[in-house]
């Protein structure tokens, strides 16, 4: 709600109960956190007028989404991690001011470089985000589980086709920007953004691992490998 | 917003709260169990409603965890039979309802600092129920209409509670309590005007106005709070606005309807 926060909690413990669907979500977590690379990134953040919270309270919820996030792509949990908040409300009448997050973006690349850090950069959120107001039973009924509308569907087919052609940030930018106008995309909470900002906004083509649909929701995995970037 | 809680209040912020306070004291006889909807409990699948018998713990907010009032204890307990009549009512008016009964639910703040407030130490059960984030206001409407359903059938004499806010508008800096202030002008004057016609008894003309509201002042879930007040049928006579002011810029009152 205000600013930027940054999880500075050494080790963050506890219950991860999902508020939407506690029926599916409820996560036992436990991982360390990079406290020198959050304050370095909180640090960063400031210079570039960024107001941020350093979250220390170890007893704050971490949110599902970073912990889905983090379990399905580590699900070891040895690496540790720094947690960001998005500042953006993703719902009604927002018109999805991207820029704080790219500012964000550069205050990550600035402190990973600053650390010394090797960071797997995660963004999480959907792409195209209209949905059903229904839960089939069972929930995984997936008689009942395709994309919204086509309409949505062909939004995030051009979007990904974007990211795989390897477009140049200009570009990107405004093709985000339609997409959310079109798909009322969670990307218009500027996880993606900030991602690539993070990423300094590589010209080069994303490899789209996957994409499905949740409720009704467009969802992709796609990758950016720097350093197969940086070999070619 | 927990602000109302806080050690070291702002001016506005001690007034909204002396507001509830005083509101909570009021009724506390006459009400046997609160009825609560809290915009910040928000859902995506029709209507989910609290059945855990005595949700209790510490909430800290995922925003204000650095401050006093970012830190709080709950202590409440869930009227079943209240809460399985507006389960009823509501699923019978052809709802998606979700039973919430989970260890380590996350109960929002809203909720939280409202019974703090009104409800200190947890003396009278509640009923709550999430506001679906993408349900018209006529379908709040209807939830309001099966809150007042659910009350009949169950003989309970229920204090209703819609936790929201006015205009929106939050300043992006730490401030301290001295330096609180309402976001803009123009939001201060759509939440006054709002005000005077809810204080007036013009509740119809605040359902005209609402999206307006909500697109001037970017009103708290497009301001669709009143949509389930009003379908409680309990706002029949002018309300009875109690203090207004600012939360982080925010708009805050404390509005109180007695059924005429």
């Amino acid at each position: 709600m205000v600013g930027h926060h940054v999880n500075c909690v050494p080790r963050s413990t506890g219950v991860s109960v999902e508020p939407i669907f506690p029926h599916l979500f409820r996560y036992h977590y436990d991982f360390q956190t990079d406290v020198e690379l959050a304050h370095a990134i909180a640090d960063s953040a400031e210079g570039l007028g960024l107001t941020v919270g350093r979250m220390t309270n170890p007893r704050l919820r971490v949110d599902y989404a970073t912990i889905g996030s983090l379990h399905l792509v580590n699900d070891s949990w040895d690496i540790p991690v720094v947690s960001l908040s998005a500042n953006n409300n993703p719902y009604f009448y927002s018109d999805a001011p991207q820029d704080q997050m790219e500012l964000l973006g550069e205050a990550t690349r600035t402190a990973i470089e600053a650390t010394g850090r090797r960071a797997i950069v995660i963004a999480s959120n959907s792409l195209s985000h209209m949905h059903w107001d229904r839960e089939p039973d069972p929930p995984e009924d997936m008689s009942a589980e395709h994309i919204y509308n086509q309409h949505q569907y062909q939004w995030d087919m051009h979007l990904l086709e974007a990211l795989r052609s390897g477009l140049g940030p200009d570009d990107l930018r405004s093709i985000i920007s339609a997409h959310i106008e079109a798909t009322a995309s969670e990307t218009k909470a500027g996880s993606l953004t900030w991602m690539l900002s993070a990423l300094g906004w590589p010209v080069m083509p994303a490899d789209v691992l996957a994409y499905g649909t949740v409720i009704g929701t467009g969802n992709g995995i796609v990758e950016w490998d720097m350093g197969k970037s940086m070999i070619s | 917003m927990p602000h109302l809680t806080a050690d070291d209040p702002a001016v506005s912020w001690k007034e909204l709260s002396k507001a509830a306070i005083e509101l909570g004291r009021e009724l506390a006889d006459d009400v046997d169990t609160w009825l609560v909807v809290s915009t910040q409990w928000f859902t995506v699948l029709g209507f989910q409603f609290q059945t855990a018998e005595h949700p209790h713990g510490v909430h800290v907010d995922e925003n204000w965890y650095a401050y006093d009032y970012g830190e709080l204890e709950y202590d409440l307990h869930t009227d079943p039979t209240l809460t399985e009549c507006w389960i009823d009512s509501t699923a019978a008016a052809g709802f998606d309802v979700h039973r919430t009964d989970y260890e380590g639910f996350p109960i929002d703040t809203g909720t939280i600092a409202a019974m703090m407030l009104l409800n200190p130490g947890g003396r009278k059960p509640v009923a709550s129920a999430s506001m679906n984030l993408y349900a018209g206001p006529e379908l709040m409407t209807t939830l309001g209409e099966c809150a007042s359903l659910a009350a009949v059938n169950s003989g309970k004499r229920i204090g209703v509670v819609a936790v929201s806010g006015l205009s929106t508008g939050v300043h992006q800096q730490w401030l301290r309590p001295q330096d609180e202030r309402i976001f803009s002008e123009q939001h201060d004057t759509w939440n006054r005007r709002i005000l005077e016609l809810l204080g007036t008894g013009r509740v119809n003309e605040v359902l005209e106005l609402r999206e307006q509201f909500s697109q001037a002042a970017a009103a708290d879930s497009q301001f669709r709070a009143i949509n389930f007040l009003a379908g409680t049928g309990l706002l029949t006579a002018p309300g009875d606005v109690r203090a207004y002011g600012s939360v982080w810029g925010t708009g805050a009152a404390v509005v109180h309807w007695t059924k005429s």
